[in-house]
């Protein structure tokens, strides 16, 4: 855990120092820039709960709207290629340069649930399921550090989950993603590795003495991780549709899904859909 | 001096209307030796602004008369396809390009261009600067 946080801050200070090589930081755009997207989409999308079943026609529809705007350095962007269902986020740019960049950013890193709604839903719940306290969504601030060239997009974050999950709680969440271009087609090819720090993975995958009921025994446990690999491709069909397919596939360390709340271990989403470009 | 004028004025509207004849005449005669040309899709789409685009564009013509005929890349000297005395083919081919272009069939006994149709390349995303291309679009 520390030889990551280690590793994270050497990068952040070389690339400082990478910095006064470089020529002037260039000035943010003003403008105000945006764009405005509805997409309809086929989608396998299971939840990290196992209880949570993929039980209704409508759980295989997706879609929604995604709104970026970018306005002096101020910016809201959704995530349309890496095929977490938490893709919105907002920030600030605090410096761009020709290859790297720094953001303070905004977003929600895992999500929230209620058992006992959950509970109320589900007929074949375990006693003691709705005994469990609700989940806060995981909503971070990170400072972020991009690196990028024509292909490549490498992001590092390193956020706080302390408004959520309390004193303690934070990750560090990689990614890299590789635009490759095949003729009319944008392929990104993807990698990420998130690490939670004990506090989180108390909080989301634990059991206190409180909640703890003969199937949801006392569960405390330490850091943990999720690992992602995945292919996104985007085509365009007209002037302002295209076609969109991804597939993703999650991995989570045994410290989150050996809790007894019962949680995935390995997720594949899966996604087909249209896209409309205002 | 006056009629000098009027008579300069009169030559001149005169070359003027022959020469407009001349040309209704070749587009007459063009019109009839053409019934079609034209290419399938007309338009290619790419994903971004400035992107080559790729497709399979048939171009599709009738002619009126057997004879000895070209289709050209405007631009290029080399013929695409040619063909002499032998009915109009259908002809289809790999598009690679980032911008409008037009091609041209040519008489080549007459040594004129006798239609011209074109493949226009449109996009989803409007350029923007590199950087910003990966956080915002």
């Amino acid at each position: 855990m520390r030889r990551l946080l280690a590793a994270l801050i050497i990068m952040l200070f070389s690339s400082h120092a990478l910095a006064e090589n470089t020529p002037k930081e260039e000035p943010a755009t003003d403008e105000l820039q945006w764009q405005l997207m509805f997409e309809l989409a086929l989608v396998h999308d299971p939840t990290i709960l196992e209880i949570a079943e993929l039980d209704s026609i409508w759980s295989f529809i997706g879609g929604g709207l995604y709104l970026d705007l970018s306005y002096k350095g101020f910016f809201i962007q959704t995530n349309r290629h890496r095929a977490s269902t938490f893709g919105g986020e907002f920030g600030y740019q605090l410096t761009e340069q020709e290859k790297w960049g720094l953001d303070l950013v905004g977003k929600v890193y895992l999500p929230g649930f209620d058992p006992e709604t959950i509970d109320s839903y589900n007929e074949t719940s375990p006693l003691g399921f709705e005994k469990l306290n609700e989940r806060n969504i995981g909503a971070g601030l990170a400072i972020r550090y991009s690196r990028y060239t024509d292909n490549v997009l490498f992001t590092a974050d390193l956020a706080t989950l302390s408004p959520s999950f309390g004193n303690n709680s934070w990750l560090v969440d990689l990614y890299y993603s590789h635009l490759s271009v095949h003729q009319n087609w944008d392929i990104y090819t993807g990698a990420g590795l998130t690490y939670y720090s004990s506090d989180v993975v108390s909080y989301y995958a634990g059991v206190t003495p409180e909640e703890s009921s003969q199937e949801y025994p006392v569960y405390q446990t330490g850091d943990g991780f999720k690992a992602e690999a995945q292919v996104f491709g985007l085509y365009p069909l007209s002037k302002s549709w295209t076609l969109s397919l991804g597939v993703t596939h999650s991995y989570y360390s045994s410290s989150i899904s050996a809790s007894p709340v019962g949680f995935r271990q390995n997720i594949t989403q899966l996604k087909l859909g249209v896209r409309y470009v205002l | 001096m006056f009629y000098k004028h009027c008579l300069l004025v009169s030559f001149t509207l005169l070359s003027a209307s022959l020469c407009h004849a001349q040309v209704a005449t070749i587009n007459k005669k063009t019109e009839q030796q053409v019934k079609k040309f034209s290419a399938l899709p007309a338009t290619c789409i790419t994903l971004r602004q400035g992107r080559k685009c790729f497709a399979t564009i048939t171009i599709s013509l009738e002619l009126t008369e057997l004879g000895d005929y070209c289709i050209y890349q405007q631009g290029l000297s080399k013929p695409m396809h040619c063909w002499q005395d032998t009915p109009a083919p259908i002809l289809s081919f790999a598009f690679e390009s980032n911008e409008k272009t037009v091609y041209t069939l040519k008489n080549e006994k007459s040594q004129q261009i006798i239609a011209k149709t074109a493949v226009e390349v449109s996009w989803v995303h409007q350029t923007i600067s590199r950087k910003r291309r990966w956080r915002i679009f």
